[in-house]
């Protein structure tokens, strides 16, 4: 089986190891990464902003770069759901509209997938780690990364007290309203704090970002990892038969 | 603009909206299943009125219904009560409240009147075994006032008046409508009230308080006979 | 205090740096969401009695003109004068002057939003009446000359020592006598104790449903097929309001229509539960008409008043006219996280959080509005927890691509769909930025990128590294080298 990448402009320039990871584990469970080049922005960006004539036009730009057939899949909840959102920007009955709604039907969040392969959610990974997950409200309500971290031997999945809650990023919100955004972080840092993890894992690297770049400020880092990096080490870890290791990989954040 | 013009351009506007984007409606799932009534249906109502502080006294004749009431009262030192003039067992609640007030509701100053009662007597047409809801239905012989301005209100409840839930009020509606020959088809009681449980609020701090504007007592009495 | 939503990004700034009023509301959205998810986890089947009672919203909708023509014709027959008010100003003077025939001097109100809406109070106040809301948490923040902050609990945002210095304060206007058994509203201590406090609010109030002349009050559903409305509450002061004074006016805004009796009851399984998590209210009124013949209570004239104010052009629009399914259960507003953090007063309107962003968007001059559907990140903890299927993102979505359309997205965003649309530039931007700050220490800064200097401050922003398709690639040829069946890090 082969699949297309699809990387979040996030990913692709500043946190590009959680796209090396996504490689890793797909790879080692036997599927094929093609990944196109070369992509910007999926219009998630001028979508929220209220921008539908530049969304729909980056969303064509998309429907070339993931023309069909096979499986698309992303390391973000939002950016899949943007993907999924395309329809809504084209005229029923047209071409455009024919194409959003093949690939809507295509994509897939990267936990979703990897739990959708044969074996799953057990995939043979193993970490004696304590980790904290964040949800992300972007997943839409997606059980799919406490599956499959639940599945990691040897791993202790951690929830806060509102795993639904969001972490205040929502993009522009963020810019538009800091304070309450900042208010919103600093209840989900302490709720994930309250759990003393070792590792913080969420499917969502924008979420990731924002959660562990105020844990960091604050002086209280936890090593962030995306679900994919979180899987990838546990494979690593299973093949060796071995508990210990130092961790290599994963965003290292000064 | 006056009223009238007002309603032609609200309509208007409605009709063009719904013109330029009709909305379909999808067949709604079937209502589920109700609760059953059964043999139990006492101890199910007894049940769902207990969190709201509400208890249930059940009497298998007027005389044991009077003496219930009776007690209610001595309970909650009430000298002077109003009730509905058609109650079942009428006679014996007057026996057995003796000792109290009666205070009689006077077209004039309803409200005035029974401000003053401590309690007020009325009767259910039926009572809702999901919430414990009493449905009581305002007539000539039975001012709304009279389990609303009272700090105590007790209300006897027919067995046969035991039903599952809110999806039975309809029915109960049109029943009523349908009986009352003197006014246009169709045409529901001025006032239908549910009761579940006693006036309440928790607006400071959500501290919940019972008795704010209504009674802050409830309590039933079930007539477990059959009346005619 | 004049409310407006135009300053409602910097009353919400402010907001969330007031520690008390975040305590508060975090104490009580909890308290509404404990007690709304304890009420379903007892409601068999509520997924279906969900979908039945959204039906029945939406089947009114679908049929509003024909519905509101048959509640006129329905409750005309009832002995109901129906009026119809295009806006707020209409709807003021149809009832101001229903008062001043009926010769009203005092005026009781049950809590309703739609009267909010209108202004009502302070028009009947200019023509000489005195009006007093009447629900516990209205009756509070009346006294304090402030808007409710919460859908169905007026002053969560007010202590009980808040309550007694108001009372404290204000009750001697009322001209209050017989509080015996109580201490004078005087000398009313810090420390009174809740049940004191409401006692003396009902024995305030009670004198005052007794004297009024006129009765007010919102609708919670209006039957088309019977021409009755029904009204939902828990204190029994709507049903003082409409019992006690001779006439009343119950002011609906038009959406509130059901078809049927059934459609009604459906309504009603689930907005309690909802709204209070309890199976049903305390009170439900279903009213018809005023009393008739031989009735020794209940208001001798009745009249309803059909509201627009801007709700007629929102049915053309396929996406946002869902907001009119709303039955203001409130539950979107305690599972918000927004408003979990500035409460109601910030959105500057009688309607707040989510279907109140969404609510004065719609009904309220756009120029006043257009920061409320920013307000909002989109999490959709509102989607989840609406009864009625009210996907409230979807619609802030809407609502900012008007705004959009309106003034456009600004420099910064017109920027980044350039750059995306054309891979050349963005790489080479990008490429940039790396090569002179890869830590992001400086770009942030820069003037227009309005938000960005303060993201940057309480968050660490993450380094511009070798791109993640340079690394592939690189990964790539070595594998072709190796035959390594899979790839391990990068450097990162």
């Amino acid at each position: 089986m082969r699949i297309t990448l699809m990387i979040p402009c996030l990913v692709e320039d500043c946190l590009p190891e959680i796209g090396l990871a996504v490689v890793s584990v797909l790879e080692r469970l036997g599927v094929g990464v093609d990944h196109p080049r070369v992509q910007t922005c999926c219009g998630q960006m001028a979508w929220k902003t209220g921008d539908v004539a530049r969304a729909r036009a980056l969303a064509l730009r998309s429907l070339e770069l993931f023309a069909g057939p096979a499986p698309v899949v992303c390391p973000s909840g939002s950016c899949a759901k943007m993907l999924r959102t395309y329809p809504e920007l084209f005229a029923p009955g047209t071409p455009d509209h024919a194409r959003a709604l093949d690939l809507a039907g295509r994509v897939f969040e990267f936990c979703e997938f990897v739990l959708s392969l044969p074996g799953a959610p057990d995939i043979g990974a193993e970490w004696n780690v304590r980790a904290a997950l964040h949800r992300s409200c972007q997943m839409d309500g997606s059980d799919a990364p406490q599956r499959l971290l639940s599945a990691v031997r040897g791993l202790t999945l951690l929830e806060p007290e509102r795993p639904e809650r969001c972490c205040g990023f929502g993009g522009l919100f963020s810019l538009q309203f800091p304070a309450v955004s900042e208010s919103l972080l600093e209840d989900k840092a302490h709720e994930l704090l309250a759990l003393d993890p070792e590792i913080l894992v969420s499917a969502e690297p924008s979420c990731l970002m924002n959660i562990s770049g105020y844990l960091a400020r604050l002086g209280r880092p936890v090593r962030p990892l995306h679900a994919a990096q979180a899987l990838d080490h546990g494979l690593d870890l299973g093949l060796q038969g071995a508990l210990t290791g130092a961790l290599t990989g994963g965003p290292t954040w000064r | 603009m006056s009223s009238a013009n007002a309603r032609e351009g609200i309509l208007a506007t409605l009709r063009a909206g719904l013109a330029a984007a009709p909305l379909s409606v999808p067949a709604p799932p079937a209502r589920p299943a109700s609760l059953s009534v059964g043999p139990d249906a006492w101890a199910l109502l007894a049940a769902v009125l207990e969190p709201l502080e509400v208890r249930l006294r059940l009497a298998a004749t007027p005389a044991e219904a009077a003496r219930h009431v009776a007690d209610i009262a001595r309970e909650r030192g009430a000298a002077s009560y109003a009730r509905w003039a058609d109650l079942p067992a009428a006679a014996e609640m007057d026996a057995a409240l003796a000792g109290l007030t009666r205070l009689e509701p006077n077209p004039s100053g309803c409200c005035q009147a029974l401000a003053r009662a401590d309690l007020g007597l009325t009767f259910a047409q039926a009572a809702l075994m999901d919430s414990g809801s009493l449905v009581l239905v305002a007539g000539p012989q039975r001012p709304r006032s009279v389990s609303l301005l009272p700090p105590t209100h007790v209300c006897l409840v027919p067995r046969a008046g035991l039903v599952a839930d809110v999806s039975a009020l309809p029915e109960l509606l049109r029943r009523h409508a349908a009986a009352s020959g003197a006014f246009p088809q169709g045409l529901l009681p001025s006032c239908l009230n549910l009761i579940t449980g006693p006036s309440s609020t928790a607006d400071i701090e959500l501290v919940l308080v019972r008795g704010v504007h209504g009674p802050g007592a409830l309590d039933v009495v079930g007539l477990d006979w059959d009346l005619e | 205090m004049e409310i407006n939503p135009r300053d409602f990004r910097e009353q919400s700034e402010k907001a969330c740096h007031d520690a008390t009023l975040r305590a508060v509301l975090d104490h009580a959205t909890r308290y509404f969401q404990a007690k709304r998810g304890a009420a379903l986890e007892t409601f068999a089947d509520r997924e279906t009695h969900f979908a039945r009672a959204r039906a029945a919203r939406l089947a009114a909708l679908s049929r509003l003109p024909e519905l509101l023509e048959q509640l006129e014709q329905t409750a005309t027959a009832a002995g109901t004068r129906v009026h119809w008010a295009a806006d707020a100003a209409q709807a003021r003077e149809i009832i101001t002057g229903i008062a001043q025939d009926c010769g009203a001097k005092v005026v009781v109100k049950g809590k309703s939003m739609v009267t909010e809406e209108i202004a009502l109070n302070p028009a009947l106040e200019a023509a000489g009446m005195e009006v007093w809301e009447t629900d516990l948490g209205e009756f509070i923040v009346q006294l304090a000359g402030e808007p409710p902050s919460h859908i169905i609990a007026p002053c969560i945002h007010k202590s009980r020592a808040d309550v007694a210095a108001l009372f404290r304060a204000k009750l001697g206007l009322l001209g209050l006598s017989g509080l015996d058994g109580l201490p004078g509203q005087e000398n009313l201590s810090d420390a009174a104790s809740i049940p004191e406090l409401t006692l003396l609010a009902r024995k305030a109030l009670r004198e005052k449903f007794l004297a009024a002349d006129l009765g007010v009050t919102g609708v919670n559903i209006a039957v088309a097929e019977t021409g009755s409305v029904i009204l939902v509450e828990n204190e029994g002061n709507i049903r003082m309001s409409t019992t006690c004074p001779p006439v009343h006016v119950a002011v609906m805004s038009l959406e509130k229509v059901a078809a049927t009796l059934e459609d009604a009851a459906d309504i009603l399984r689930v907005l309690p539960r909802s709204a209070t998590g309890q199976k049903m209210s305390s009170y439900v009124s279903v009213l018809t008409g005023p009393r008739r013949p031989n009735e020794q209570d209940g208001a001798r004239e009745t009249h309803l008043v059909i509201l627009d104010n801007g709700r007629s052009e929102v049915l053309a629009e396929p996406i946002l006219r869902e907001a009119l399914l709303c039955f203001r259960c409130g539950a979107c507003l305690n599972s918000c996280p927004v408003y979990q953090t500035i409460g109601g007063h910030a959105y500057g309107s009688v309607y707040s959080g989510p279907i109140g962003a969404l609510l004065s968007s719609l009904l309220l001059p756009a120029q006043d509005t257009r920061d409320l559907p920013f307000g909002c990140t989109l999490c959709g903890a509102c989607k989840r927890t609406c009864p009625l299927g009210i996907d409230h993102p979807r619609l802030m979505l809407r609502l900012r691509e008007r705004v959009c359309q309106s003034s456009g997205t600004g420099l910064a965003g017109a920027a980044h769909s350039f750059l995306a649309l054309h891979p050349l530039f963005y790489r080479l931007a990008v490429g940039a930025a790396r090569a002179v700050d890869p830590n992001l220490d400086l770009l942030p800064r820069l003037p227009g990128f309005p938000g960005l200097a303060n993201f940057v401050d309480t968050r660490q922003p993450p380094e511009l590294k070798k791109p993640f398709s340079a690394q592939l690639l690189r990964l790539r040829k070595k594998q072709a080298r190796t035959k390594k069946p899979h790839t391990n890090k990068g450097d990162a």
